[in-house]
């Protein structure tokens, strides 16, 4: 069912120069993203998650591999598609106080696409709108927000802002990359709420990148969960199956490193000794599994040969490694 | 309980600002015990880092501590912090307490190596012994699993964040504070990376047997790390608990909103609820309790009254005039 896919990327790769050397930062990663669904890549700085993000939200275009639209390839659209495909599919960025013109009032920002993409006949017309579009992310009075400057606005406020602007070209498809991550912990729920709530009401759905793997589990609690280790996708599945069913030695390191706000949960977690702390650069990357130098199943002549392939291994659960099968027995047993 | 080894009472501090005095610190009053973890939390803004600085005597220009005293206790009482002359400071500071900063990947001097940093906070405090200062600043980078030979004469930039983090971990501990105060010790770092400071800083507690200040947004973390919580809001304490008290039978109203608004790894998903409105601003703070106006069960008494910090049962204490309710309110929230 084709129909059902809005936004796949397929065997997507991106290099950027640095140099003489090219580094790779998103490693042959296709996913598919259905309507209204909500999918969080999660990873530690450098997996490519952000780099996934932009060239999902056409932002950056592939070195190989392709982006489709509802079954098109972005780089082949033209004229009204692709502006149909740019209107579409928005992105909210990680740094509120970055991402607001700083000179222009909030009014100024909401209603300059809605005027520019002609979704509102005049003035009138798209402040009624930016008033309506502000009190659904529940910013109010919403009157009175309108006239302000970002700098009069907290952390959270602005980021809600940020959403508000994104929802003004009625995107099917949001990519947030962070989008939570620098407001504080009281603010941050109510925004990923708000966020739900979106998905819910008007069928947007999320490419949510976060490095907070509690935060994925609680915001995709019905979608899925992708793991990111230096470009590749490591293990990628229904929310509950990457946490609780978890088949990548990395997802489950990362697992029983979180430190959780529940003193007796998270002092009684057992921990995972990895076989060194360090991350390889992307600049030297070790042969085969990208894990392999860490990973404390590490099988020589396996695990540093060739690659693992992502495949799937329970229902859509997919999963990069070559000892998964086994490891899974062994886990299964030891419960 | 163990003994105090320090003990801040009263103090207040203010910034001043253009739009005139910033009241960062109200009253902040508490004793630390000797050999506990003590985690400070609270939302940005709420006067954390600014307590962190002053017990050290490292404000910046532009505070003024109004009132208060800072008595560093060693056996007989060692007096105020805050009646010493600086050079006096200067000489407690590393000795009896040292701070690692928040920005701390940044806290380098950019054009020494780590073995000159290590000579040059011993120097400060009279001590020459180069070969005895090494082989201490050995023994310390190989606490916190460094390579010496390979971190000593590189230059910070050559090092990871965790790494500068690990060798900041191992200055602060050169001339064996008694007490030493992190802030966000953490953040900024990946979440392996992380979990390796956390199994090191329990370690060199181990080891080391200094008392623990540390100061993080980050309730998690406070949840693995400390035996005390205590939760700041707009300047004050609020709340000072045991942590499993502290996380699972908190008694004031934002040590609660807080803890409620955290999601988890494991158990059920349950939905999580955010703490209305924003902190205040602290030149124009509301009248009364100042969480008054973001708390489920402000009264007309809080509306007029700030509630004083006072001793409860089991050696907590909180500042709501409501704490016997609290707890019972978690429920009802879920």
């Amino acid at each position: 069912m084709s129909a059902d896919k809005l936004l796949e990327l397929k065997h997507v790769s991106r290099h950027f120069r640095q140099g003489k050397q090219d580094v790779v930062a998103v490693d042959d990663v296709s996913c598919a993203l259905k309507r209204r669904e909500i999918i969080c890549l999660v990873g530690e700085s450098g997996c490519g998650k952000t780099t996934t993000g932009k060239i999902a939200a056409g932002l950056l275009e592939p070195t190989s591999g392709q982006v489709l639209f509802e079954g098109k390839d972005i780089a082949t659209l033209k004229g009204s598609e692709y502006d149909r495909f740019r209107r579409s599919v928005q992105i909210v960025h990680q740094d509120p106080f970055a991402s607001l013109n700083p000179v222009r009032t909030i009014h100024q920002t909401m209603v300059a696409p809605l005027l520019f993409h002609k979704l509102c006949p005049d003035e009138r017309a798209a402040r009624r709108k930016a008033i309506e579009l502000l009190e659904l992310v529940d910013l109010t009075p919403a009157e009175e927000i309108l006239d302000k400057y970002p700098h009069q606005l907290s952390g959270g406020q602005r980021q809600r802002v940020s959403v508000a602007r994104a929802l003004t070209v009625n995107p099917c498809f949001i990519v947030a990359d962070e989008a939570v991550s620098m407001v504080d912990v009281s603010i941050r729920v109510s925004l990923l709420n708000m966020l739900a709530r979106l998905n819910r009401e008007l069928e947007v759905s999320f490419l949510f990148i976060t490095h907070d793997l509690a935060l994925a589990r609680y915001f995709a609690a019905e979608g899925r969960i992708g793991v990111m280790y230096l470009g590749r996708m490591a293990e990628m599945g229904p929310t509950p199956d990457v946490i609780e069913r978890t088949l990548h030695p990395y997802t489950r390191a990362l697992l029983s490193a979180i430190p959780e706000a529940d003193p007796r949960l998270t002092r009684s977690k057992e921990r995972i000794k990895l076989r060194s702390d360090e991350v390889p650069s992307l600049l030297r990357l070790p042969g085969g599994c990208y894990f392999h130098p860490r990973c404390p199943h590490f099988a020589a002549g396996r695990c540093d040969g060739q690659a693992p392939e992502l495949r799937e291994l329970g229902a859509g659960h997919e999963v990069a490694c070559h000892l998964a099968e086994e490891l899974t027995n062994v886990m299964g047993e030891m419960e | 309980m163990p003994g105090v080894v320090l003990s801040v009472s009263d103090l207040h501090l203010e910034y001043t600002s253009r739009r005139g005095p910033v009241n960062a610190l109200r009253g902040v009053t508490f004793d630390l015990y000797k050999g506990e973890t003590l985690a400070l939390i609270g939302e940005s803004g709420c006067g954390k880092s600014t307590l962190g600085l002053a017990l050290i005597g490292l404000s910046p220009g532009n505070a003024r501590i109004t009132r208060g005293s800072l008595a560093l206790v060693d056996g007989s009482n060692r007096g105020d912090l805050l009646k010493m002359s600086p050079q006096e400071i200067r000489r407690i500071r590393w000795i009896e307490m040292a701070m690692v900063l928040q920005a701390a990947l940044n806290a380098f001097n950019p054009v020494l190596r780590i073995d000159e940093h290590f000579l040059d906070t011993a120097r400060a405090h009279g001590l020459n012994e180069r070969a005895e200062i090494m082989i201490r600043a050995r023994r310390l980078l190989s606490a916190v699993q460094l390579d010496a030979d390979r971190v000593l004469p590189s230059y910070p930039h050559e090092l990871s964040g965790g790494m500068r983090q690990r060798v900041l971990l191992a200055l602060s501990l050169l001339l064996e504070p008694r007490i030493l105060i992190l802030d966000e010790p953490t953040t900024a770092l990946d979440i392996l990376t992380q979990r390796t400071i956390i199994e090191l800083l329990k370690q060199l507690k181990a080891e080391f047997g200094f008392t623990l200040i540390f100061i993080s947004h980050d309730l998690s973390l406070a949840a693995e790390l400390a035996d005390r919580v205590a939760t700041m809001y707009a300047g004050r304490l609020v709340e000072i608990s045991d942590v499993y008290q502290a996380f699972e039978h908190p008694i004031h109203p934002y040590t609660m909103g807080l803890t409620s608004a955290v999601p988890t790894l494991h158990g059920g998903i349950k939905k999580l609820t955010s703490i209305p409105g924003s902190p205040p601003d602290l030149v124009k703070m509301p009248p009364g309790c100042k969480f008054h106006p973001r708390c489920p069960m402000a009264s007309a008494q809080c509306v007029q009254e700030e509630p004083p910090l006072r001793s409860v049962d089991g050696g907590r204490m909180v500042a709501c005039f409501h704490w016997e309710q609290v707890d019972g309110q978690r429920g009802g929230t879920t």
